[in-house]
């Protein structure tokens, strides 16, 4: 490019905009945000009072979140819960849950990508069909699925089964997953795809180099939903495990609700421990989740 | 290298009446430039497609180098192709979006990286070969795009619209370039485009569709000076030919057409091929580079108002109107002053002009051919 004699002109930077807004109005959309932040932290600082008391002495009418007494008594009796011939109980249900969640995951994005992509790129017979059908699966509540799901576990043998749970728990995430990763692959432009063709690329490498690295935020997403389907599911798990070296941890925390007695230091501490992973989950996909929740909607 | 070769090419989309693509005759030498031009929807994407293999073809044969590809899959074809968004894989940096053809095809990564260093230097890309496609330009990506389609040396390489995303000045650049490419490659290229600057500046011939058929295949100075018919010689030439409804009659021994305003003794060479127009509705085609300002007593075919200016600098074009349904508009130097609400005396060069019958055909077409190859 021939730029001649041109002389660029002089930069300057440009002046600070004032928004013009007076400090109060920050002031007070900052104070109704804490306020709503407070009332919607504030019954998981009950929980966090009562697990770090000593025994249930957190569990009072009071509505101070800030324990008399801090103890970690309560985490430990939890974590190092055992079997009465000697087994570590925990360490096994934390195992289960570890398992079956990240199997669920895998086999979860497996079927949901490989479909989505399919529902979102090829025209066949019935493809509006399923994808209704999908749709209409998540208008049910999931406890009318127990009777049915109990019946063909149970005719298959995998009752008392961690693959059983993997397989219930991949068919409950698998709808919503197709529903957002198709909604993602609609907005990846078929140019991508044609480009590949004329490079020689099959339709599985295109899948697999193209359209699922550029996927990866509704993964992400997809990937987290599973994960907390199966991680924080409680009555399918608690209706079809019968051995507690079987129980995941949902089933683990209720353990603490007797039939006499609730142990609420250890019921408190138990849910804690059980959402610890599914917080460093969220904080570790934080970035792809905004993308993620976004971008399948909007085409950029 | 190759040839390629349409033989009644015919394309029909399930459930359309009219074909999309209907009976298309082409033949794309090797080693030639040929451009596929026309208005939107005229078919000549889905031509191109076609040729690479994107769509099926539902009629006619379609053959690369000697060998009917009608059922030979994309990447079997030899092909290369450059889209018109580009296409770059935003998640590949451009060295690997340039490479990624070639790794499928398991070339050795030296060659490889020979290839991909070779299009580089010859596109200047070679210091954004570690950059991802969104850190550069509009025209930075379009070469990536050439260059991905360069490093394979396909023996047909096949352009969709590839300058309609840049602006006008870097469009004007690419186009030196892809003139470059094709004088270094010497590889046969198919270029589809609506723009006819860059029809009439790239092609060796020029394809002019319009609603599925081919209109006219020829040299873009045959389509501008000879076009077959009144869309072909409307769509390309700009400004576009001064259109003229009239009529047809004798006058005498001669043939003279009227309509609008206008009149024009046909010199006998035109007469004789329009004899068979006589008396009929016909269109008179009349490019504004053909028309000027009488000023020294010779023939005026029509005088008018001059109700818009267009003054380009080096010339100007005076819309003239000589009937209230008609305007025509006339290219005067640019030093001549025009002013709106000037009247105008417009002639017309000596045999410089079409008649069209009413079906659109050209009937000066082949005495226009002659006396210019007299000329």
């Amino acid at each position: 490019m021939n730029t001649g004699d041109y002389e660029a002109p002089a930069v300057t930077k440009p002046a600070k905009i004032k928004s013009g807004k007076s400090p109060w109005g920050s002031i007070a959309t900052h104070a109704v945000l804490g306020f709503v932040t407070l009332v919607t932290m504030y019954p998981l600082l009950i929980v966090l009072r009562i697990a770090l008391s000593p025994g249930d002495s957190g569990m009072s009418p009071s509505l101070n979140p800030i324990p008399r007494e801090i103890s970690f008594d309560n985490f430990v009796a939890v974590v190092t819960n055992s079997s009465p011939q000697g087994d570590w109980l925990f360490g096994r249900q934390l195992l289960n849950s570890a398992v079956i969640s990240i199997a669920t995951t895998v086999l979860g994005i497996f079927l949901a990508t490989t479909a989505a992509y399919a529902f979102s790129r090829f025209r066949f017979p019935g493809r509006k069909a399923g994808l209704m059908a999908f749709l209409v699966s998540q208008m049910f509540p999931g406890v009318l699925m127990m009777v049915p799901l109990y019946l063909i576990l149970e005719a298959l043998g995998l009752l008392n089964a961690s693959f059983g749970l993997v397989v219930v728990y991949a068919t409950i995430a698998i709808p919503f997953c197709v529903w957002m990763l198709k909604g993602y692959f609609d907005t990846i432009p078929k140019d991508l795809e044609e480009s590949a063709i004329m490079d020689g690329a099959s339709q599985f490498t295109i899948f697999w180099r193209i359209i699922l690295p550029l996927s990866m935020p509704a993964v992400a997403v997809t990937a987290l939903f599973s994960f907390m389907t199966a991680w924080n599911e409680f009555v399918l798990a608690f209706t079809f495990m019968e051995e507690p070296t079987a129980f995941t941890l949902p089933v683990t925390v209720y353990s603490y609700v007797g039939e006499q007695s609730v142990e609420w230091g250890k019921f408190a501490a138990a849910s804690i421990i059980v959402s610890i992973p599914i917080m460093a989950l969220f904080f570790a996909l934080q970035k792809n989740l905004v993308g993620g929740l976004t971008s399948g909607g909007v085409k950029g | 290298m190759a040839e390629v070769v349409l033989d009644r090419v015919t394309k029909r989309y399930p459930g359309a009446v009219e074909p999309a693509v209907n009976e298309v005759n082409l033949t794309i030498n090797d080693g030639e430039f040929v451009v596929l031009v026309g208005p939107s929807g005229c078919g000549k994407s889905t031509t191109l497609r076609m040729i690479a293999g994107l769509e099926e073809i539902t009629g006619g044969t379609m053959s690369i180098g000697g060998r009917v590809v009608n059922d030979v899959a994309p990447r079997d074809r030899d092909i290369a192709m450059v889209f018109q968004s580009y296409a770059l894989y935003p998640h590949m940096t451009v060295a690997e979006n340039m490479a990624f053809g070639l790794k499928l095809r398991k070339m050795p990564k030296a060659e490889i990286a020979k290839r991909v260093q070779g299009a580089a230097e010859m596109l200047g890309l070679t210091e954004y070969l570690a950059r991802k496609p969104k850190a550069l330009s509009g025209g930075q990506r379009q070469r990536v795009a050439m260059g991905r389609a360069i490093v394979r040396q396909p023996s047909v390489f096949l352009f969709d619209e590839p300058l309609s995303n840049l602006d006008a000045k870097l469009r004007v650049q690419m186009r030196v370039q892809i003139a470059a490419l094709h004088r270094s490659l010497a590889t046969t290229m198919v270029y589809v485009t609506h723009d006819q600057v860059e029809a009439m500046t790239l092609a060796d011939r020029i394809a002019v569709m319009s609603m599925g058929y081919l209109q006219q295949y020829g040299t873009p100075m045959e389509v501008y000076r000879h076009p077959k018919n009144k869309f072909v010689a409307g769509f390309i030439g700009s400004p576009a030919m001064n259109f003229v409804p009239g009529k047809l009659s004798a006058r005498g021994d001669d043939l003279v057409f009227q309509g609008h305003g206008l009149e024009l003794l046909l010199p006998p060479a035109h007469a004789a091929a329009c004899a068979s127009a006589s008396g009929c509705e016909v269109t008179l085609g009349l490019r504004p580079q053909q028309l000027h300002a009488v000023s020294n007593g010779e023939a005026v075919v029509g005088t008018g108002e001059i109700t818009h200016t267009e003054n380009m600098g080096s010339e100007t074009f005076a819309h003239t109107r000589i009937d209230p349904d008609t305007t025509l508009v006339v290219r005067l130097p640019g030093d001549r002053l025009a002013t709106v609400g000037d009247t105008l005396a417009v002639g017309v060069e000596a045999n410089r002009f079409h008649v069209f019958d009413a079906d659109g055909v050209n009937l000066t077409r082949e005495t226009q051919r002659g006396s210019d190859a007299a000329a």
